[in-house]
């Protein structure tokens, strides 16, 4: 769905539930509760939520400007949740960011701040402690999507171990910046320490809408249906930085598991060792199945 | 005398009219197609004060002077009494749109008539193009009936003109059909370079080649090889680069050429001639991605020529 089509959504009356298992290793559930049902200590489905939650995420309408009442809502909810799960991370997104209200980036800061503010002292009168962790989101740019791999990140324990994986691989073929989407949620699973430059984060999903569009068009089986990211599913795409500067660099992105690419930004005078890179990312896609296979495995053994 | 661009080459200037009731979506349309808008961003355009003018340059050497005129009666009036003339007057093309949506039809059709009945007095040769536009705001089951019961009013009403009629809307690949239509009758000579680009397909074996404007990514000329089903692939192809090029620009990068594939084809788009993109299709997995290259090289130099010439 694209933004402006949610112009149409109306109001969710009920719990609607999702299910995200493009790849059969990464799997996990999405519960949509609409705004104005509340968690109960005393239901049993609820309780049955609350056990298997691993992270709880909640929206609040930043152009709203009173936030004394959904702060406080949220407050209780923790002290509900915390009350029978105390492993839950909870990760608060401020969101609609986009509208005329928030011009500047000040205006965010001014917002994130206030609330921040506010929810450590509503915690603080309950004593409770908690992980909490604050985004500022809008479904009109990609922090909507940046903010969510935060959150999902958070919840897949191999993360740690994939990181590591992208360090040795881009020290080893000299790429600047490398991330391991999720190509139908464009969700980054993981990318190395360097720090996120939004910008790249964005140009590399902008890159996944392209490929997948374009496969939808000359790509195509005849058995209708079925995936066009496949085995040989990549793409190379040359930029030149807008700034005068002579550099180039080249976006490549190649399929490494069942729905998961790994796209790359490389400096171009690098590109001419394709082979060595294309070599290493084999690499790669080896060790990424031996952490899947071992955190299946170890889930057997649970 | 002919006018001239900087290095003395001729240039052609063609008048283009753009009209319209008011809010029927004539700025947004033209700003996404010639002013690198995203869709998105076009609810920021106010409504337009009298005319607006604004010279594309197309191909080279191919001028378009697009009169983006204002919509609201208070202008309309003035167009068809005092500034008659210096409207009507040695225009080429008038592109009408229609907002599907709106709820008097019938009051559009008569400013629609008066642009004619002006048109024929004053430039009898002008070509008309009519787009029923916004039919995102139908649905989809509506759209093609109410199409056709717009054109055939939209007809009966165009007396001593050809019209051709579109339907459009700014969030999807139409938009990207009907300028591109637009735009091939403005290029007379285009047929040979249709030849040429047959050639050139068979010779490196692709299933299609398409060329591309380069600034507006609207479709010049196409062979197509194998015959594709999707009839409406190639303004999904604009759309989609057009949609990367401005996401480029905003993060400080700027578009110069990919390669996408799957285990089903190649697809390569690239600069080619000064004024022009191409695009390669290609399924035979056996071409190597080095050799397109080479002839995309190879042949540029040659092309550079016929497609100035092409109008
Ligand atoms: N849903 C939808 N809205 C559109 C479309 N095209 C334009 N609009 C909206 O229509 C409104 C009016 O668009 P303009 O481009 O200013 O219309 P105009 O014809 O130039 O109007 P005047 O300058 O007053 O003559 C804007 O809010 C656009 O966002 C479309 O295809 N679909
Ligand atoms: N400006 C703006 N509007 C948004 C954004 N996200 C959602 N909306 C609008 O807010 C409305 C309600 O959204 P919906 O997802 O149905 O809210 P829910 O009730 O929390 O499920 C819709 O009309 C959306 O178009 C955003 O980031 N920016
Ligand atoms: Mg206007």
């Amino acid at each position: 769905m694209s933004p402006h089509e949610t112009f149409f959504l109306t109001p969710s009356s009920k719990m609607e539930q999702f299910q995200i298992d493009n790849n059969p290793y990464i799997q996990f559930q999405i519960k949509d509760f609409p705004g104005n049902q509340e968690l109960k200590e005393t239901n049993a489905v609820d309780i049955q939520t609350i056990k298997g939650c691993g992270s709880l995420l909640y929206v609040i309408d930043a152009q709203q400007q009173e936030y004394e009442q959904p702060c406080t809502k949220l407050r209780d909810i923790i002290k509900t949740c915390h009350a029978i799960n105390n492993k839950i991370s909870y990760d608060v997104f401020i969101h609609k960011v986009d509208t005329d209200m928030f011009l500047l980036d000040d205006q965010k800061m001014d917002c994130l701040n206030d609330i921040q503010e506010l929810m450590k002292q509503l915690l603080m009168d309950y004593n409770l402690s908690v992980s909490l962790s604050f985004y500022l989101t809008s479904i009109y740019d990609h922090t909507i999507y940046e903010s969510l791999s935060k959150v999902i990140q958070k919840l897949l324990p191999q993360v740690g171990f994939i990181s590591a994986m992208i360090d040795n691989l881009i020290s080893n073929s000299k790429i600047e910046k490398a991330f391991l989407f999720d190509v139908i949620s464009k969700i980054y699973i993981a990318t190395d320490s360097n720090p996120v430059e939004m910008k790249h984060y964005e140009i590399c999903s902008e890159l996944i809408d392209v490929l997948i569009d374009v496969s939808c068009i000359y790509g195509i089986d005849e058995h209708a249906g079925t995936l066009k990211f496949d085995k040989e599913s990549s793409s190379i795409i040359k930029l030149n930085h807008a700034g005068g500067s002579e550099e180039k660099i080249v976006l490549y992105l190649r399929e490494v598991d069942k729905c998961l690419a790994l796209v790359c930004l490389i400096n171009e005078r690098e590109f001419h060792k394709q082979h060595l890179i294309n070599y290493n990312i084999d690499k790669f896609k080896e060790g990424l199945r031996k952490i899947f296979e071992a955190a299946k495995n170890a889930k057997k053994l649970q | 005398m002919q006018p001239q661009n900087q290095d003395g080459e001729p240039e052609k200037i063609e008048k283009v009219l753009l009209m319209g009731r008011m809010s029927a979506g004539k700025t947004s349309m033209r700003s996404i197609i010639f002013a690198n808008y995203l869709a998105r961003d076009a609810y920021r355009i106010t409504f337009t004060h009298d005319v607006s003018r604004s010279r594309v340059r197309f191909l080279g050497n191919l001028v378009l002077s697009l009169w983006d005129c204002g919509g609201q009666d208070l202008f309309m009036v003035q167009y068809f009494q005092s500034q008659r003339e210096h409207i009507f007057k040695n225009v080429q093309v008038l592109i009408y749109v229609f907002d599907v949506t709106s709820k008097d039809f019938n009051g559009d059709l008569q400013y629609y008539e008066n642009c004619l009945e002006a048109l024929t007095e004053l430039s009898p040769k002008a070509k008309i193009f009519c787009l029923v536009h916004k039919m995102d705001l139908l649905a989809e089951s509506q759209r093609e009936k109410t199409f056709q019961e717009k054109r055939m009013k939209i007809v009966e009403k165009t007396k001593g003109f050809e019209v051709d009629c579109f339907k459009t809307s700014i969030w999807d690949e139409t938009l990207y059909k009907a300028w591109s239509q637009i735009v091939y009758f403005l290029l007379p000579n285009v047929k040979t370079l249709e030849k040429n680009l047959e050639q050139f397909c068979q010779t490196i074996n692709a299933d299609e080649v398409v060329l591309f404007e380069r600034s507006t990514f609207l479709v010049i000329s196409h062979h197509d090889a194998k015959g594709h089903e999707d009839m409406h692939r190639f303004e999904k192809i604009s759309n989609i680069i057009k949609q990367f090029k401005l996401s480029c620009i905003k993060t400080s990068f700027q578009f110069q050429s990919m390669v996408v594939r799957n285990q089903k084809f190649t697809a390569f788009i690239d600069e080619f001639t000064s004024s022009t993109y191409i695009m390669i299709i290609v399924s035979d997995p056996d071409i190597e991605q080095e050799a397109i290259a080479l002839n995309i090289k190879a042949t540029k130099d040659y092309f550079e020529g016929i497609v100035s010439n092409s109008f």
